[in-house]
């Protein structure tokens, strides 16, 4: 993977903002759009081991998605589990296109969890 | 005469088809043998029928020497001598026969044939040409043939023949059903076979289960589709062979395939709807 | 009723062009830039690939490419789901093409037990090792029969043979 130091490390910055503010956070991964992780941080790392690969297939489905609807380009795709959600959205820095996960318990606030993810990504396209 | 539970005569078991060949035998002695060994069909473990030569039992009589052609290590077929003068060594009978002693020896000598046959043996492997005539004759009997790897391209160098590997990859067939299946003609089948086996790539399954000479197919050949109307169902099997080899298949809805086959056959025409 | 059958193999072996020779729709990619330095391809399959025929009563027959790396194994098992049968493509010019295939043979191997399968062999003309020998030898190895033959999936008729050669597994 050839990503530039200083992307590798705003991601490993937006890993770590994300985790201390989100309120329920449990995880956050950040890979590049073909599934491989660049950062990534959970209470157990069981939950993340298969998230790049997963993110990476259902942020491509949704860009097909937002395709076939005529709705333009996916930003994000949102799944809501039993006992959390789990945001996904597009990073579009100029040399690679990457994707945040972002993986909460049922506590979190959701319009919280969108807010802070949103913000970090953009602090993430413009390393 | 009893007839042994287990191989009552019913349609649906399939026991191997052998062949025996007579030499040297007084023309009254050959008619009666021939005679005794039909009246016995229903009791031997195997089928038998004659025929001229190349056979894979040798009836001689007690007068015949033997040849070097017997003992050749690449033909060795067994040879029954019938007589008064036991040879040397090898079955022997004496005339006049006696029907139980017969049948136990013909069920000795039957097992042995296929015993061989299903290790391979050089003996049991007649020339491809001549076993023509037995394997159509086989063929319809239900013995199959099993691929034991997908065979060398060299081999493939038809469609047909391609067409026909990739029938017997999915499970065993015989002679009959491939040609069914297939379209292609009998000849076409046994000489595609008979080089399949000469050169490794298959093996004889004819006993399914045992020795009680049960064929593995999943359905008796008078009840296969049409290549219109195709179903393969695990549960369609009508026989009740047990289905030893052949693995558990998904089933495919009626018609499907032929449909496929329709469409990429315009495909193939160059019609890209 | 769902009618599907899947193409499957390494990144480069030709899933997408396979489906898109026979496909009478053009295909749904999910391909997006590929980060991996070790493979000389720009781009990679990470969701799926998705062609269709329609058949003469309206119903779909269905082809699914799946993505090629064992990290995506788990869109192999949702894909696998229902499909009448599976074509593996190997790339004969990649430096282990015959672990290569072990890898979608393990895969997938509930789905070959179950229905059918084809391997098909691409540039052999330039790369002619390991041989169709070598494969099948592997292939037996592993308890798996089926056809195994050279073909460039660029060539939609040499696609059609592969199909076909499925489908009489299938009937049998």
């Amino acid at each position: 993977m050839n990503i530039a130091p200083r992307i590798k490390d705003a991601a490993d910055t937006a890993v770590d903002t994300l985790m201390r503010e989100i309120k329920g956070v449990k995880a956050v991964v950040i890979a590049t759009e073909d599934g491989l992780e660049l950062a990534a941080r959970a209470e157990n790392t069981a939950q993340v081991a298969r998230m790049s690969a997963i993110a990476s297939s259902l942020a491509a489905l949704g860009a097909v998605a937002g395709v076939e609807s005529g709705l333009g380009q996916c930003e994000n795709v949102a799944i809501e589990t039993a006992s959390g959600h789990i945001l996904m959205l597009q990073a579009r820095h100029a040399e690679v296109d990457l994707i945040v996960s972002v993986i909460t318990g049922k506590d979190a606030v959701i319009g919280q969890v969108l807010y802070l993810s949103k913000l970090a990504t953009l602090a993430l396209q413009r390393a | 005469m009893t007839t042994p539970a287990a191989f009552a005569a019913s349609p649906r078991i399939r026991r191997p088809l052998l062949s025996y060949s007579v030499d040297g035998l007084p023309a009254r002695d050959e008619l009666l043998f021939k005679s005794l060994v039909r009246l016995l069909d229903h009791r031997t473990h195997q089928q038998w029928t004659w025929q001229v030569e190349d056979a894979d039992l040798r009836v001689v009589g007690d007068r015949v020497p033997a040849t070097a052609l017997d003992d050749a290590a690449d033909r060795p077929v067994p040879r029954l001598t019938l007589g008064e003068t036991p040879p040397p060594h090898g079955p022997f009978l004496r005339l006049p026969l006696h029907a139980d002693a017969l049948e136990v020896m013909l069920n000795r000598l039957g097992a042995m044939v296929v015993h061989a046959r299903e290790l391979g043996l050089p003996g049991s492997a007649l020339s491809p040409a001549s076993r023509d005539h037995s394997e159509r004759g086989r063929g319809a009997h239900g013995e199959e043939y099993r691929l034991l790897r997908w065979p060398a391209a060299a081999l493939l160098h038809t469609p047909m023949r391609m067409k026909l590997a990739a029938l017997l990859a999915s499970r065993p067939a015989s002679l009959h059903a491939l040609q069914q299946r297939s379209n292609a003609g009998a000849q076409e089948c046994a000489d595609f076979i008979a080089a399949l086996e000469h050169a490794g790539f298959v093996a004889r399954t004819g006993h399914g289960n045992a020795g009680t000479g049960f064929s593995a197919s999943h359905a008796p050949e008078s009840l296969w589709p049409d290549s219109q109307s195709l179903h393969v169902s695990e549960a369609s099997s009508g026989a009740d062979a047990p289905r030893t080899l052949a693995p558990t298949r998904a089933v495919v809805a009626p018609g499907l395939l032929a449909r496929i086959r329709n469409r990429l056959g315009l495909l193939s025409s160059g019609s890209k709807a | 009723m769902e009618h599907k059958i899947l193409f499957t193999g390494t990144m480069g072996a030709g899933k997408t062009t396979a489906i898109a020779a026979v496909s009478e729709i053009a295909p749904v990619r999910t391909e997006v830039r590929n980060s991996d330095a070790s493979v000389a391809k720009a781009t990679t399959t990470v969701g799926l690939d998705y062609g269709e025929l329609t058949l003469d009563n309206g119903e779909k027959l269905r082809l699914y490419g799946t993505p090629g790396q064992i990290r995506f194994d788990f869109m192999w098992r949702i894909l696998a789901r229902g499909a009448l049968g599976l074509v593996i493509l190997v790339d004969n010019s990649r430096p282990d093409p015959l672990a290569d295939l072990a890898v979608y043979l393990d895969g997938f191997a509930e789905l070959i037990e179950k229905t059918a399968c084809v391997v098909a062999v691409g540039r052999m003309e330039t790369h002619p090792d390991p041989d169709l020998d070598a494969y099948a030898r592997r292939m037996q190895d592993k308890g798996v029969m089926c056809p195994v033959l050279p073909a460039n999936v660029t060539d939609p008729q040499q696609v059609v043979q592969l199909l076909e050669l499925l489908l009489i597994q299938l009937e049998a």
